[in-house]
């Protein structure tokens, strides 16, 4: 026990201390910044994305004419950009050191030495940590700056509120901050998987996106579909459409509560665990 | 194909061009070609259909592509993706020393820079073809003049920064034909520019250094481009390539003319190729 605690620890390490960690926190950082604020202008409401605000108009301008809070735009998050290259920021850190050992042939000294089922283990264990990690340290940097910028810091409307199921500000911001790092979490699962499977790191970053953008569009559309143009169809196809429909996304999971969050976390970290390993042990070339 | 004859020079270094070209084209390194083509929906294609939303109108054939090339947005990106998708660009591996005594260092050298036009061609037409089909339903040819989606709109209702994608100091100035034609000669030749300088960087044996100077074009080039920082970010590729730059809202006159932009990606590209042959020709070891 003591020596698979040491190689997590080890892993996380490897995957945490590297640039690439810290450009993609401050890629994280970027795409919340992409959120969109609206305001009072001079042509009535506008809306502008708060990177612009702050690179463009300043603090004191923003102070004086916006009115959403920090708290308010740290629950609206993840927003669409982040949501669409989440699965590529948080897989980096993994995907990058997998195939970089693979590459130099460590990856089959290493796997000797730690033994397949721990390394299998604690690589994935750690990967999944890493990718929260990033969004989390993403989002500390972008709640600095959203606090010296936005205004009333510690307001938030009493519906949002009641929907994190507390009316402690502290808590909430807590609660949506663990979910942001659960979020990464599960966001991390698709590559870390898939990298066990292809040998090819461009395959292993770009097939997840893509099939994550393809839901975001597929649910657009099934939306069109389901509700206005066929809203009474029963069957099978009809219901998995549904459920594709309602789950089809990451993002659904910050919707739930944070011990619902945290348990399909787990669930979801056991069953990749479990596939990656079995790929492992199934390799006789032991991934090099 | 030429079996017992001997290749013409022009054959080994179209032969060598092309394999090169499809060794490239089918790699799955292509793939990140889908992150710009995702982030073009997102901050290009959306924000101009919502234009046309709005005005209840269609957009020209022409004008999103013009789009494309005249957003600062994008012209930050594409340099980046540029860069990664040629990433290994000029592939220097092990059977380049089977390579280089058949095509010799000239039609290596010449192969690589008819290689990376075409890939440059290829990655630029790719992206317009994508930002044209994403509008489809919504485009028409508007006796080739610009539709009111773009000149009755942003304007006078709304200053977003997202809508400010084919601005008055464009289409008060040029009809989208000519502003399409000089835009997409100007983003070529950006392109072919990170293609020569990674290939001088390629050959002085310092890799990481021209992927690194090629960043600092999309990133410093950009920044001054945003904040029109004259005559600073002529400098530097980007302002180059955005027309609204050179001019101004309602008068006459252009800050740079367009024969200078011209000029200038000419005479980089050139000296960055001539700089290139010289390092190769004196180099003895091959890889």
């Amino acid at each position: 026990m003591k020596k698979t605690v040491k190689c997590l620890f080890v892993h996380i390490y490897q995957m945490l201390f590297q640039p690439t960690f810290f450009l993609l926190a401050f890629a994280v950082c970027l795409l919340m910044l992409m959120t969109e604020v609206y305001y009072n202008g001079i042509l009535g409401e506008e809306h502008k994305t708060l990177l612009e605000l702050i690179l463009f108009q300043g603090k004191s301008w923003i102070a004086t004419n916006v009115s959403v809070s920090s708290v308010q735009m740290l629950l609206l998050q993840p927003q669409r950009g982040l949501a669409d290259y989440i699965v590529i920021l948080t897989a980096l850190p993994f995907v990058e050191l997998f195939f970089k050992e693979r590459k130099s042939k460590v990856l089959r000294s290493r796997i000797q030495r730690e033994g397949k089922v721990r390394f299998g283990i604690t690589r994935m264990i750690a990967g999944v940590l890493v990718g929260g990690l990033c969004v989390e340290a993403g989002t500390l940097v972008f709640w600095c700056l959203i606090s010296y910028y936005l205004p009333n810091g510690m307001d938030a409307s009493s519906l949002q509120l009641e929907l994190y199921g507390s009316a402690d500000i502290k808590e909430v911001i807590l609660q949506q901050c663990l979910k942001l790092f659960l979020y990464g979490c599960i966001a991390s699962l698709y590559s870390a998987i898939l990298a066990a499977f292809t040998q090819d790191i461009y395959i292993c970053l770009m097939v997840p996106f893509l099939f994550c953008w393809m839901l975001m569009i597929l649910k657009s559309y099934l939306t069109d579909l389901l509700d206005l143009e066929y809203p009474n169809k029963k069957g099978i196809i009809w219901d998995i459409l549904r459920w594709i429909k309602e789950y089809g996304r990451i993002e659904r999971i910050m919707e739930f509560s944070l011990l619902h969050c945290f348990l399909i976390t787990i669930v979801a970290l056991f069953f990749s665990t479990a596939i990656f390993e079995l790929r492992l042990l199934a390799r006789r070339d032991q991934g090099a | 194909m030429h079996k017992g004859k001997q290749l013409s020079q022009l054959h080994r270094v179209w032969g060598m061009a092309s394999v090169e070209y499809k060794r490239w084209i089918i790699s799955t390194k292509m793939l990140l070609l889908f992150l710009m083509i995702v982030y073009m929906k997102q901050q290009l294609i959306e924000p101009l259909l919502e234009l046309t939303e709005k005005t209840d109108g269609n957009l020209q054939l022409l004008e999103p592509s013009i789009a494309f090339m005249g957003s600062s947005n994008m012209m930050f990106f594409l340099p980046l993706i540029y860069l990664l998708v040629m990433g290994d660009f000029p592939r220097q591996d092990s059977s380049l020393c089977f390579v280089m005594p058949r095509v010799g260092k000239k039609g290596w050298f010449i192969g690589q820079i008819l290689f990376s036009v075409g890939a440059a061609l290829t990655v630029l037409v790719g992206m317009l073809f994508f930002t044209t089909l994403w509008c489809a339903d919504r485009i028409y040819w508007n006796d080739g003049k610009w539709s009111d989606a773009v000149t009755k709109y942003y304007q006078e209702v709304d200053n977003n920064f997202k809508f400010n994608l084919i601005t008055g100091r464009i289409y008060n100035q040029m009809d989208p034909t000519t502003a399409f034609v000089h835009s997409f000669c100007l983003v070529l030749g950006m392109l072919v520019m990170i293609s020569a300088t990674l290939l001088l960087f390629s050959v002085l044996g310092k890799k990481t250094a021209g992927f690194g100077i090629c960043g600092l074009y999309a990133v410093i080039g950009n920044s001054l481009a945003i904040i029109e920082s004259k005559p600073f970010m002529w400098f530097f590729p980007i302002a180059h390539t955005q027309l609204r730059l050179r001019h101004e809202l309602l008068f006459d006159g252009e800050s740079m003319p367009l024969y200078g932009s011209y000029l200038y990606f000419m005479v980089a590209t050139f000296v960055l190729l001539i700089g290139a042959w010289i390092v190769l020709k004196k180099r003895k070891k091959i890889v």
